[in-house]
């Protein structure tokens, strides 16, 4: 899948990626990796970036967790973060029935 | 270019508090961690090409730095913005102020009383001895404001 796709629709992905349980960046990457059938091509270092800024929109929060003798910022939806989920889920639904309903004519 | 390599030169690009930068080339840092011992367990690489081959995964440091910089223009343009129209208000607020002043009236009430009433209130003894009149206007005519 094309970088300006996947980037297009990240948040939605790293929102849907940590909706289940709350995980730190690598474990984020490998999750929409395995998800994804690693059907996504991007540079993984950009994912950073972009839950800095979800957590700056309260979408998120994160805390720093020692495991392993390392420490690793581990980051969690909030409240407001569940309800942009479905939010985003719902546009997501509805925009991809329409690009099928178009594709899918004849 | 090894993990210390990237991690300096990512370091160096980076815009925005230094407490927020930190904390990112930490996370980044744990992540070529986490990363290489994933790739030498599993894909049974040496040390030197897992982690290669989690830097090329991970992106070129101008990429990660062009993201990062971009999310702390716009923090940066928001505060701004908040400012300006705190400032704005706070100006008005002072004009407003001064302008009433400048008409003798009080910029805000002292208390729950309006203007009207505290006007109507006698001003000397003597004022509350004279009797009302029918019309109320003597005891308004001693009125501080009239």
């Amino acid at each position: 899948v094309a970088r300006e796709s996947f980037s297009g629709h990240l948040d939605l992905i790293l929102l849907s990626a940590l909706a289940a349980e709350s995980s730190h960046g690598w474990g984020v990457i490998e999750r929409v990796r395995r998800a994804s059938g690693g059907r996504f091509d991007y540079p993984e270092g950009t994912i950073y970036p972009a839950l800095h800024r979800l957590e700056a929109e309260g979408l998120l929060r994160s805390k720093w967790s020692n495991a392993d003798g390392r420490r690793r910022r581990v980051y969690e939806l909030t409240r407001r973060g569940h309800r942009a989920l479905e939010g985003r889920k719902r546009d997501w639904q509805e925009f991809a029935r329409g690009i099928t309903a178009v594709i899918e004519q004849r | 270019m090894n993990g210390e390599t990237f991690l300096a030169e990512l370091g160096a690009s980076l815009h925005g508090p230094r407490r927020s930068r930190r904390r990112l080339i930490e996370e980044l840092s744990a992540h070529i961690e986490d990363a290489t011992i994933a790739e030498v367990r599993f894909r049974r690489l040496n040390r030197r090409e897992a982690e290669q081959t989690v830097l090329d995964r991970l992106g070129c440091a101008e990429t990660i730095a062009g993201r990062w910089n971009a999310h702390q223009r716009e923090v940066r343009a928001t505060k701004h913005r908040r400012l300006a129209v705190s400032a704005v208000s706070l100006a008005a607020a002072a004009a407003l102020a001064v302008t009433q002043y400048a008409a003798g009236k009080p910029a805000a009430p002292a208390s729950n009383m309006s203007g009207q009433n505290r006007c109507l209130k006698p001003t000397s003894p003597d004022a509350q001895a004279q009797p009302p009149t029918s019309s109320g206007t003597g005891t308004r005519s001693n009125a501080r404001c009239h």
